[in-house]
């Protein structure tokens, strides 16, 4: 697998999370165990058995680019990606002129299902009223594509315009998909990522339906542990991340600032339950391989993985047991963290920011922290980082998803 | 690829499963074409009536996913038993599954009804804080039923397909993203089969009056169904002696970069049907027949049609068609279901008038099927466009 691939590197990141307003902010405030969660202020949630979750505080969207039209088109998500794809391209400088070819650029986003509001939804459904102009934006603008079209439409990119949903996996899968695009040979640039935010009524309500949440409603602040023996749920978080992937020689050629490179995608199916992981780690397993298989290295070469680690009971236990089976400790010194304690759960912009974390750390060379970990789980044989930010010496780190429908990903990400 | 030679990594169709508002099967729909049609409103695109239980192996899925989930999922199955792959007979790892799903529908907030009516005073008026206190009546799989990757989800899991997969949501485009995602992994080596396509269900009045707010939805019907392929390298084909139906020349995507509703003035549709002509090593005036969308949506019409005289002006002319004049709007459905609609046309040696667009005359619908190349275009009002050129098998 993976001959004749062509380089494909990371020239450009932007974030908005619970964590910070920026790919920098966010990366400290994982860094320093920031912890942006408290009672959900964006509706009131108070009679919920999860009142709480980490969001995005202090936002102001970014206007360039955006005229009265486009900004109606904007979910509460769409606003974070906005401004991570600016961030994202003005550091990679692709908005500049000649930096890229149209027809040669596309984009690849992992969106999620957006965010009904309840006061449109009541009017449709309860009142009957589907007309006017309100109306037709907040339908519009919670079509996955509206924003693929938007970013399109930013950066100038004339290639494919790739929208997928795969629950917590989406814009895992937009990345790896974005760097075979890329890795092919179909195009030189592909802004990706992923952008999310389900705390409205509606889906809180149906995650708490399902009891995935966290109900420690007395102590949100530790409510997101994941590997912890006391789990007992995640915690929703919310955001966007958006990265600019090149080809080597393409970014070589004008001079970007080259952040990483991504060397490595696993994609699998578990093929077993909608929301359940299969009890061995089909597919995560399988997914992890793939992507060593891609990368063409041993796992031993892997220093850290940023593990899906939702803080539920099953995800933590399934997915240490396939980590511990990959990267095993006879053989290898891998450290592992789920950076949800800090960010939240970002559903399907997940992916995206933990990859992006990944990519931080072996550039910086620090393992990130892992927060609220008191006593781990014992059934969870996995070697966490510290809990405090801790030097790494590592060239590689690989990050996983998995999602609702058996989907999962695994990202290997090198230092350059 | 050179398309007059074969080769054993070429990209073959070898299997279709089909299900609208005019039955099960490719036989039922491409009949459509030739019946008398009296389906005219919006709910004449609807499949209503129609008993799953016997074409699921699953049949408690049922209960747990949405109606276009069912359709997806009956579709999925009608192609695995029409290209002859089941779990025994597939390497699960090397076999994948790539949905065009609709977006998440609203409709299943629907399930939340106690919540929202005891969410409202006696004036009319909303108070949001009271869903807390009555959405419990709601099924407690309320979230998942509305999940847009359900039928990759259930679909997987009845193939037992366990390698590379992925879920698009880009409405009509979505069926040949899906083919060119598939596509890639073959040639990344990653799987050697995949089923490929993707359901709809678009008609409620959300979105009906969304769409028309905006000059979107006109005379075209939305219609209710779903459409798989079973899409393998020749090679995976020839070893397990399966029957091609076509060639999969090339398959590419574009954008107008002008962001949702605007549509290009600039002719990107040409230039994406010039890119895949080359890719696929194929003169304009070798294809015979080019389906269209046929939306209905005058913008996405327009520009399909330009496109078309762009790139014919100075060669043959082809047939050009659209199934939307008797299937609707399959939107994520569409695309894939034409390779259907083609195999019959190639069979029969003609396009049927029904499907025939104004562009061309009547009296040109009979094709020569010694020219076996087609195009068939997708393209949305969000500026998102895709053409896939396929070569038929001879009949």
């Amino acid at each position: 697998m993976g001959t004749n691939k062509k380089r494909v590197v990371i020239t450009g990141m932007g974030a908005v999370t619970p964590a910070g307003n920026t790919m920098n902010d966010t990366w400290n405030g994982i860094i320093e165990g920031k912890k942006n969660v408290g009672p959900v202020e964006v509706f009131d949630a108070e009679k919920f058995s999860c009142n709480f979750a980490y969001q995005v505080r202090d936002f102001k969207l970014n206007q360039e680019g955006l005229d009265e039209e486009k900004a109606k088109l904007l979910n509460r998500a769409g606003e974070f990606a906005w401004n991570a794809a600016l961030e994202a391209a003005q550091q990679s400088k692709i908005l500049d002129k000649g930096q890229t070819s149209p027809m040669r650029t596309a984009v690849c986003l992992g969106v999620g299902v957006g965010s009904p509001d309840m006061a449109w939804h009541h009017g449709v459904y309860m009142a009957d009223k589907c007309d006017g102009d309100a109306h037709t934006y907040n339908h519009r603008k919670n079509f996955p594509n509206t924003l693929s079209a938007l970013v399109a439409n930013l950066i100038g990119a004339k290639g494919a315009t790739s929208t997928i949903h795969t629950a917590c996996a989406s814009s895992g899968q937009a990345l790896g998909e974005a760097y075979e695009m890329i890795a092919t040979g179909e195009y030189d640039v592909v802004m990706t990522g992923g952008a999310d935010s389900m705390i409205n009524p509606f889906q809180m309500a149906g995650f708490c339906l399902l009891g995935a949440l966290s109900t420690r409603v007395s102590d949100p602040k530790h409510a997101s542990r994941p590997f912890d023996a006391n789990r007992d749920g995640f915690v929703l978080g919310e955001g966007a991340c958006l990265l600019v992937f090149e080809e080597y020689e393409h970014a070589k050629a004008r001079g970007a600032n080259i952040l990483g490179e991504i060397v490595g995608y696993g994609v699998t199916e578990s093929a077993y339950r909608i929301t359940d992981l299969h009890p061995e780690g089909r597919g995560v397993i399988e997914s992890m391989q793939m992507a060593l298989a891609d990368a063409g290295i041993k796992p031993s070469e892997v220093g850290y993985v940023n593990a899906h680690g939702t803080s539920t009971n099953l995800n933590d236990k399934v997915e240490s047991l396939a980590v511990s089976i990959v990267f095993d400790k006879a053989s290898c010194s891998t450290k592992v963290s789920s950076t949800k304690s800090t960010t939240g759960h970002l559903i399907s912009a997940a992916g995206a920011i933990e990859f992006a974390v990944a990519l931080m750390s072996v550039k910086n060379q620090v393992y990130p922290p892992s927060v609220n970990v008191q006593t781990q789980d014992p059934t969870c044989d996995i070697t966490l980082t510290p809990s405090t930010p801790s030097p790494m010496t590592s060239t590689y780190a690989l990050s996983n998803s998995v999602g609702f429908g058996g989907s999962n990903t695994s990202l290997i990400v090198r230092r350059v | 690829m050179n398309s007059n030679k074969t080769s054993s990594n070429d990209i073959v169709v070898t299997g279709l499963g089909m299900l609208t508002a005019h039955g099960l099967g490719l036989k039922a729909n491409v009949e459509a074409f030739t019946a008398p049609s009296s389906r005219k409103s919006q709910d004449d695109y609807k499949v209503v009536g129609f008993n799953p239980a016997p074409h699921l192996t699953d049949r408690k899925v049922i209960k747990a996913v949405a109606h276009r989930d069912v359709l997806g999922l009956v579709a999925l199955e009608d192609c695995m038993k029409n290209s002859g792959i089941s779990p025994q007979t597939i390497n699960p790892d090397r076999t994948g599954l790539y949905v065009g799903a609709p977006p998440s529908s609203c409709e299943d907030h629907h399930n939340y009804h106690e919540g929202m009516e005891s969410s409202v005073d006696a004036s009319g008026k909303l108070i949001e804080k009271n869903f807390g206190d009555h959405f419990r009546s709601a099924s407690p799989t309320t979230l998942l039923n509305g999940l847009p990757n359900n039928v990759l989800c259930y679909g997987s899991k009845t193939m037992d397909a366990r390698g590379p997969n992925s879920n698009y949501t880009t409405l009509e485009t979505s069926s040949h993203m899906a083919i060119i995602g598939a596509s890639r992994a073959m040639r990344r080596n990653r799987i050697d089969s995949a089923i490929v396509g993707g359901y709809a269900e678009h008609g409620d009045k959300v979105f009906i009056s969304s769409m028309k707010a905006r000059g979107l939805y006109n005379a075209t019907p939305m219609a209710e169904g779903a459409a798989f392929a079973t899409i393998e390298t020749r090679a995976n084909a020839e070893k397990r002696a399966a029957k091609v139906l076509c060639t999969i020349l090339a398959c590419n995507a574009a954008s107008d970069a002008q962001g949702p509703y605007k549509m290009a003035s600039e002719p990107i549709l040409a230039d994406l049907i010039t890119q895949t002509l080359t890719q696929a090593q194929v003169k304009p005036g070798d294809i015979e027949v080019v389906m269209t969308t046929g939306s209905g949506v005058a913008a996405v019409d327009s520009a399909e049609l330009k496109a078309i005289d762009a790139i014919w002006s100075g060669a043959t002319k082809p047939l050009v068609a659209s199934t939307a004049t008797r299937w609707g709007n399959l939107m994520e459905a569409g695309g894939v279901a034409e390779i259907g609609f083609l195999q019959t046309c190639y069979a029969n040696k003609s396009v049927p008038e029904s499907a025939m667009s104004e562009k061309s005359a009547a009296s040109a619908q009979k094709l020569n099927i010694e020219r076996r190349k087609a195009a068939i275009l997708r393209a949305t009002p969000w500026g998102e466009y895709t053409c896939l050129i396929v070569e038929m098998a001879k009949p």
